[in-house]
């Protein structure tokens, strides 16, 4: 038998919060993460876990190590098991240590338990230099030490006596990257060469991804997503996974970081999924229904009705000539909900083209078919409702009639798709992209605004119908460097607040890549998917080294 | 630290004045007491002659600030005056009293904080008993001190024939060893011991209470519990020693109120401390005498607030609080 750590259906609550019933386990060796924002309830997670519970909460479950449960065990018997088998070192390390102890005398409390009086001394050296202190700190008070030399003396403490599983909590919150990347190094050394199992516990995606094999991600007490680490990194199958991903300041170098949208204010009954609120694709059952984490065939445990995040719209096969000339061939993309794709090319790729056709307004192309979530798109209809595909044209000179007012523009669509609420829904969209909503302004015909302000234009008429997915040509071509910034922001937090999803296409692939969370390049006919990684090598961590 | 001791300085140099001048604007003097014959104690009239005489003996009819420069010089040397009404050095006077005044003070408190850390304690173990005690002690801690020892008095010593009522030892005892003489003194420090710790308890009590509950939400606690050690081990060396330094504190703390209830205390049993020298000394105005005790008891409540506040900076730089 493999297994070290088998947990079952465990569930902790607070009067205010409950941690819903989990259950995974941990092989021995293994080493695991569970994420999640703050709150999330990683830290009760590892109090159920190691049985320190405050007074007053309730918890149910199992928790077994190498077979015997801890739950239903007397403290007396599982003091026993403290520390040899299973240590815990909490967050916020120096507030965890006796302030009246030197390190040394708390160190001896632990280590006697294993160690002759005789042998403690060397073992006591061993261990500070196990985790980089030197031994002279042994004769340290706690106020005497860094936040990370505490965190070290918490690791040194919980691995002294060699349990088979360490329980982490936010080790390295309070560390810069390079001492990051170290005692990441250490806790993989302890686990290669002494074969500790270690239950990491942080925000800190960068440390899931250096550490882990297996990846937990917690949301508001449910288990959202579980999986092996490099593959939910490479490919989050839940919006709220994508979301902690795209937040990470480590996995994102390049590109602007932006937290998941706040909860909007829905009445969620208590029987409903826990990202309701936040989730940019979700549908009336999901408030209706909690989701349960399941497998949806690949291996990967995902709680989502829609077993994950789904593909929006999508392009199979699309070949397009105009007379002799091939312009794309056997081109494929998806557009998942809720993300921003990229489409770069050079000047003359067939971009437009591109985009013309997955808006569906390049009807004439030979080969390939246009699917809207899984199903042939009717892009007709698909364009006159709420939830659709709309499309903001590169050149808002044509795209706008001159001679009508703001208004009148901007009201436009859901007036010809016969939707009604089209002067409220085009003042809020006016507002949204931050043009004036005074009268005077309204009455403004289109032809006497700025470039910049008919750009603004055209995105509120997109916006006004709701789209599930925004294709956006070039929509800052026109503008200079400032307002060129300032649209490609806006854009991108009209993207965030909304959830929906965008097709940007842009020949200026340094601006793609600071809002895009994937990226293709269309070149001879064909489109390739770009790793950004792969091109952006930074040398960001070594900062703080020496 | 510096600052504290300029402060301990400079509050002890106001106290000084104060003490040096108030018993000077008083109406009266000792020798118009003393003549008055008011058929107390002294039965002789004074001249007016043989007052100036005394006056002019004992210095008062100097000016102001040669009174006070002649005091100081004086007090230097450890010569407190003489006391008009003992015709005693008032220092010898002190020194004899000052021993009686500190044994029932000192044990008082020393009492109060084993007493009131242990019901604290007690309460934390005991949830159902916490409510009562809390009530009962704060009622308790509210009474003034001089009265709890009428009570004592009344209720206890009156019906009990082996306590005595008065004095710190038996009048003309005659011992056979020093344990007799021992057991007679802590016979007779009994009652108003008792009568100070019934009133001074509850205050520590409230404050390891205190103490004990901040510690106990302090997360290395739970770090002791995640260490496997055992709970007499967690109580004594996590949670009594972190809880320790404002005990100690209140300790200190408490010797300003507790001089003043001793002194009250002592004129209740009449037992032969400070508090019944201080007595006669206001009554016959006898100005060295009255200068020299609250002197003495200045000097004692500073340096104890002073040790008060040390411990207080120890357990803050322990905690890393400041630094
Ligand atoms: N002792 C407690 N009593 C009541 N509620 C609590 C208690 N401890 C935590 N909570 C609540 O439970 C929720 C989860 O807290 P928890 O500490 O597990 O979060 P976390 O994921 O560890 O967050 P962080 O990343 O900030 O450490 C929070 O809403 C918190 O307010
Ligand atoms: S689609 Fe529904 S079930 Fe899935 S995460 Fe979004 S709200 Fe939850
Ligand atoms: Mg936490």
């Amino acid at each position: 038998m493999n297994k070290l750590l088998e947990v079952k259906n465990l569930s902790l609550s607070y009067p205010e919060f409950s941690l819903h019933p989990l259950s995974f386990s941990l092989d021995k060796g293994e080493i695991m993460a569970v994420v999640g924002e703050s709150g999330s309830g990683k830290t009760t997670l590892l109090k159920g876990l190691s049985c320190l519970w405050e007074e007053g909460v309730k918890v149910s479950g199992q928790v077994l190590l190498e077979g015997r449960e801890l739950l239903g065990m007397k403290e007396a018997q599982r003091r026993q098991l403290r520390m040899s088998s299973f240590a815990v070192a909490f967050q916020n390390s120096a507030a965890w240590l006796n302030p009246s102890m030197t390190l040394r005398e708390q160190l001896k409390e632990v280590l006697h338990r294993g160690y002759p009086t005789r042998e403690q001394p060397g073992r006591m050296r061993e261990l500070m230099e196990t985790v980089g202190l030197s031994p002279e700190d042994l004769g340290r008070y706690p106020r005497e030490l860094s936040g990370g030399m505490a965190q070290r003396f918490l690791l040194a403490t919980a691995i002294a006596l060699e349990p088979g599983l360490v329980l982490l909590d936010e080790p390295t919150s309070s560390l810069d990257v390079a001492a990051r990347d170290a005692f990441a190094a250490l806790v993989k050394r302890l686990n290669r060469e002494k074969g500790i199992a270690f239950l990491i516990i942080t925000h800190d995606m960068k440390l899931a991804a250096m550490l882990s094999s297996r990846m937990m991600v917690l949301y508001n007490g449910h288990v959202e997503e579980m999986g092996s680490t490099a593959e939910i990194l490479d490919y989050p199958r839940h919006p709220y996974t994508r979301g902690l991903i795209n937040a990470s300041t480590g996995l994102n170098i390049v590109r602007d970081v932006w937290g998941i949208r706040p909860e909007l204010k829905v009445d969620k009954p208590h029987h409903s999924c826990p990202f309701y609120g936040r989730c940019t694709q979700s549908l009336p059952l999901c408030g209706r229904e909690a989701p349960e984490l399941k497998d949806w065939g690949d291996g990967r445990l995902v709680a989502c009705l829609r077993g994950g995040i789904i593909t929006l719209l999508e392009g199979r096969g699309i070949s397009k000539a105009y007379g002799r000339q091939q312009v794309l061939e056997d081109v494929s993309i998806k557009v998942r909900s809720g993300e921003v794709v990229a489409l770069v090319g050079r000047s003359g790729s067939g971009k437009t083209t591109l985009a013309g056709i997955l808006g569906g307004y390049l009807t004439d192309f030979e080969k390939g078919s246009l699917l809207f979530q899984e199903e042939v798109a009717d892009m007709e209809t698909l364009h006159r409702r709420e939830g659709g595909v709309q499309m903001v044209f590169q050149d808002s000179e044509t795209a706008l009639n001159p001679h009508m007012t703001v208004l009148q523009a901007v009201s436009e669509p859901r007036l010809l798709a016969k939707l009604g609420r089209e002067e409220e829904t085009a003042l809020s969209a006016l507002a949204d992209v931050g043009l004036p909503t005074e009268e005077s302004f309204l009455k403004k015909k289109i032809k006497t605004l700025s470039g910049g302000q008919k750009q603004r234009v055209s995105i509120a008429r997109a916006l006004t119908m709701e789209p599930a997915v925004l294709l956006a040509d070039e929509p800052t071509s026109m503008l200079d460097p400032s307002s060129k910034a300032n649209l490609l922001r806006l854009l991108k937090s009209l993207q965030n607040s909304y959830g929906f999803s965008m097709l940007l296409v842009t020949h200026d692939l340094e601006s793609a890549l600071k809002v895009a969370d994937r990226c293709f390049l269309l070149k001879d006919r064909r489109l390739e998917e770009l790793r950004i990684s792969d091109y952006v090598s930074s040398s960001i961590d070594s900062v703080f080294e020496d | 630290m510096k600052k504290k001791i300029l402060l301990l300085l400079c509050s002890f140099a106001v106290i000084y004045l104060v003490n040096f001048t108030i018993p000077r604007l008083m109406p009266g003097d000792p020798f118009d007491y003393q003549s008055a014959a008011a058929g107390e104690e002294s039965s002789t009239e004074m001249t007016e002659e043989l007052k100036e005489y005394l006056r002019s003996y004992y210095g008062l009819d100097k000016p102001f600030f040669t009174q006070l420069w002649e005091n100081i010089k004086a007090n230097l040397r450890g010569d407190l005056g003489y006391s008009i009404h003992y015709k005693k050095a008032v220092s010898a006077l002190l020194l004899e009293r000052l021993p009686w005044t500190a044994l029932i003070m000192f044990s008082a408190l020393a009492l109060s904080l084993i007493l009131g850390t242990s019901l604290a304690l007690l309460g934390l173990r005991r949830k159902k008993l916490e409510g009562g005690l809390y009530a009962l002690l704060s009622l308790l801690g509210e009474l003034p001190h001089f009265l709890v020892g009428i009570l004592l008095l009344f209720l206890v010593a009156a019906r009990v024939d082996w306590l005595p009522l008065s004095g710190a030892v038996t009048a003309f005892g005659i011992y056979y060893s020093e344990w007799d003489w021992i057991e007679d003194v802590l016979l007779h420090a009994l009652l108003p011991v008792a009568a100070m710790t019934l009133v001074t308890a509850p205050g520590f009590y409230f404050t390891a209470r205190a103490s004990f509950l901040s510690i106990l939400e302090r997360p290395y606690i739970l770090a002791a519990k995640a260490k496997g050690l055992k709970e007499g081990r967690i109580r004594r060396h996590y949670i009594f020693r972190n809880a320790l330094p404002p005990i100690v504190a209140r300790f200190f703390l408490s010797v300003g109120s507790a001089i003043g209830g001793t002194m009250l205390v002592e004129n209740v049993f009449a037992y032969p401390g400070l508090g019944t020298v201080m007595r006669e000394a206001v009554k016959y105005r006898d100005y060295p005498l009255i200068q020299g005790v609250f002197l003495l008891s200045t000097l004692l409540v500073l340096l104890s607030l002073f040790a008060a506040d040390l411990i207080n900076a120890a357990g803050d730089r322990r905690r890393g609080e400041s630094l």
